[in-house]
């Protein structure tokens, strides 16, 4: 069903694209693009572990053949874009296509508004998300697929306004699209109700209520760049959950969420600065007292990146995630949790290049010290040509508890490698 | 008292005179003969600053000892704001296909660090980017930040040590040596600076054994609305025989750019007017 949908929408937007490039005069379309193989071999022990189908889980969790298109038109005030990936996938042998983005760009005076299909990233972190609500295919993430997998494409009206003194960005999203989580199938992560087979999930249903809101503003100040943020959705992840009393089905929610947050990034001491920090507020569980819904939080993060000597760079992270009524979420889990009241988490990424910027080595490390558990992505990146590139790396995560944030990947470790021609 | 007063009097305008004929005398010295210093100030300007204004496409082809190339293309744009010397540039990336679309941005100030952004639009996303690292590879050219955009002239010491002809044209031949030797990658340069239109011809980088590091050289100049241009130029890492050849294509000065195109909406929405 969902391929016929696929198929479907991408019909519908070449045709729109046509339809509307007609009248602007038929030329200047560009084509872009690249071809990629993405294997990905699972190192973990998985010995016993079963999928929810009753499989051994597979040993690779990649063979991704695909072809990106990318088909765009601009002129002074117009622009538009199509990026659609049509993948072959050897571990579900199946073909498929992910309509990345398809847009429409208008800019009128102090207005820019792209509206269709999109990919919006806000926030400072590298790989912490505090602000950024917009949807994550965490699968594509741990399953080591190129890092701009991570991000999913939101249908929505992305309205900026440029009056001077400061900039206004309001995003509405009034289709709600969940985060890629793991189902077991390929990633594998900490289940705590292993006995319960049924599972389904409930999207937020459709209606003007339920319409996503973001906003942001955002100015420089001096050098330094300040935004404030807001959003009204729901959480994407970690979702909700309800179980039936005789525990036979699980069904996945969305509860509401309110986030208010700001950033500040600038220059310091030969490098850069960020701040940034969030209010979540659970709007559906107020108390903090249902066991299936996420508590209330506030996230912090302190970063400062900079260069030492000429290929050399060093980026340091402190993320911070405190529990607004703790004791009360304990108190109502089923299970018990290695949840900390405020997990810290310390991340340093090394970034070294060689002959010319070719050879990249790159090391990213985070790791957690009071829920003890880590995640690290050792990297090299060789380019071939102007066009041609190729990765190798490992992914790797651990814990010393099987139920923290990271810790729970434990049996998804991998080592993979990617391989690109861009045009 | 009268005559005191008339010996004061006579005193103060010799004095005076004195001062007037040793600044014009001295002026007219610094016209025939300008130091270091004024030289490289002279040429920086003719070289990063002409016109209000600056559009070009720039090419770059990057070669190793084997002949292999690598190819950058891009767009850049220049403002120049203030009289402070500080600057605005703007460059969108259409080559190679890996990083198409990528935007950069560095706001340039002449008494500190630069300010940089790059947008990556693989996940739209815009980041600051520290700016110490002045020696570094531009984009995995011989070029570095500090080619591009220019070395701040108090950085060095400056001597003109004669003046010669190179290619057929008069030049000043100035050296610089940098005034904190752990500053930079070189311990001296020899700079041929042209006498008629002040830019540079070759560049030496020696580096801190005294061996020759890195050579420019200015192949093609041509006159642009009036302004002198070097539309084609080389950096030589004279040891491993890497170089790396710049065309500017499309030169246009005093377009009317406006400050709004240096901030985050266009890093993130590129100007389709200006980048084509």
């Amino acid at each position: 069903m969902d391929s016929i949908k696929n198929l479907l929408l991408t019909g519908l937007s070449v045709f729109l694209f046509f339809v509307i490039v007609n009248p602007l005069n038929a030329q200047n379309i560009e084509l872009h693009g690249f071809l990629q193989t993405n294997f990905s071999a699972r190192t973990a022990e998985t010995r016993g572990i079963l999928t929810p189908q009753g499989n051994p889980l597979p040993g690779y969790l990649l063979g991704d053949e695909r072809v990106q298109l990318q088909i765009s038109k601009s002129s002074t005030n117009v622009r538009l874009l199509s990026k659609t990936d049509f993948f072959y996938d050897a571990v579900s042998k199946k073909m498929n296509l992910d309509i990345r983005e398809a847009y429409i760009d208008l800019t009128l005076g102090k207005f820019d508004i792209r509206t269709g299909r999109q990919i919006i990233t806000w926030g400072l972190g590298d790989l912490v998300f505090i602000n950024d609500v917009f949807p994550k295919d965490w699968v594509a993430f741990a399953s080591s697929q190129p890092l701009e997998y991570l991000k999913a494409g939101a249908d929505a009206i992305n309205i900026n306004f440029f009056p001077g003194f400061t900039s206004f960005q309001l995003v509405v999203i009034p289709f709600y699209q969940s985060d890629v989580l793991p189902t077991g199938e390929r990633i594998t992560v900490y289940d705590p109700f292993p006995d319960i087979a049924y599972r389904q999930e409930i999207q937020p249903e459709l209606s003007i209520g339920n319409t996503q809101i973001a906003g942001r503003l955002y100015r420089y100040v001096g050098n330094f760049d300040i935004s404030l943020y807001y959003y009204r959705g729901f959480w994407g992840s970690p979702p909700g959950f309800i179980t039936t009393p005789n525990r036979d089905s699980l069904t996945i929610t969305h509860p509401g969420l309110n986030l208010y947050g700001t950033s500040v990034q600038g220059p310091l001491l030969n490098g850069v600065l960020s701040f940034e920090s969030g209010y979540l507020n659970s709007r559906d569980d107020a108390e903090g007292t249902s066991p299936g819904i996420e508590n209330s939080q506030v996230r912090y993060l302190l970063g400062y990146q900079r260069p030492f000597g000429e290929n050399f760079s060093i980026n340091l992270q402190y993320y911070g995630e405190y529990i607004q009524n703790y004791k009360k979420m304990v108190g109502s889990l089923p299970v018990p949790t290695n949840r900390e009241e405020l997990r810290h988490t310390l991340s340093l990424r090394l970034t070294q290049y060689f002959s010319y910027q070719t050879l990249r080595l790159s090391f990213f490390a985070y790791y957690s010290p009071n829920e003890r558990d880590y995640y690290f992505n050792p990297e090299f990146r060789y380019d071939f040509g102007s066009d041609i590139y190729l990765n190798v790396g490992g992914t790797y995560f651990g814990g010393k508890k099987d139920d923290t944030f990271l810790g729970q990947f434990d049996k998804n470790d991998n080592i993979y490698f990617v391989l690109r021609y861009a045009f | 008292m009268k005559f005191i007063r008339k010996r004061i009097h006579n005193l103060i305008i010799l004095m005076l005179t004195s001062l007037f004929v040793a600044g014009t005398v001295s002026s007219l010295n610094a016209q025939e003969n300008l130091p270091g210093k004024e030289i490289i100030k002279k040429s920086q300007q003719e070289f990063f600053y002409p016109g209000n204004d600056f559009k070009a496409k720039v090419q770059m082809k990057l070669i190793n000892k084997n002949g292999k190339e690598r190819i950058r293309e891009l767009t850049m744009l220049r403002l120049n704001i203030g009289e402070q010397e500080d600057q605005k540039y703007y460059m969108y990336f259409h080559q190679p296909a890996d990083v198409r679309e990528m935007t950069f941005m560095v706001w340039k100030y002449s008494k500190k660090n630069d300010d940089r952004w790059l947008y990556v639009p693989s996940i739209k996303l815009v980041r600051q980017i520290a700016a110490n690292d002045k020696n570094s590879s531009f984009v995995g050219s011989d070029f570095s930040y500090e080619d591009v955009t220019g070395r701040e002239i108090h950085l060095d010491e400056h001597t003109l040590k004669e003046e010669n002809t190179i290619n057929g044209n008069s030049a000043y031949v100035v050296e610089s040596i940098p005034k904190d030797k752990k500053s930079t990658f070189f311990s001296r340069k020899v700079s041929w600076i042209d006498k008629s239109t002040f830019l540079p011809l070759k560049e030496e980088y020696y580096d801190k054994r005294g061996d020759l590091h890195k050579t420019f050289t200015a192949a093609k100049i041509e006159t642009v609305q009036g302004i002198e241009t070097i539309m084609q130029r080389t950096m030589t890492n004279n040891k491993n025989g890497h170089h790396t050849i710049v065309v500017f294509e499309k030169v246009k000065y005093n377009v009317g750019l406006k400050e709004d195109i240096f901030t985050e909406r266009y890093l993130r929405n590129a100007p389709q007017e200006w980048i084509q």
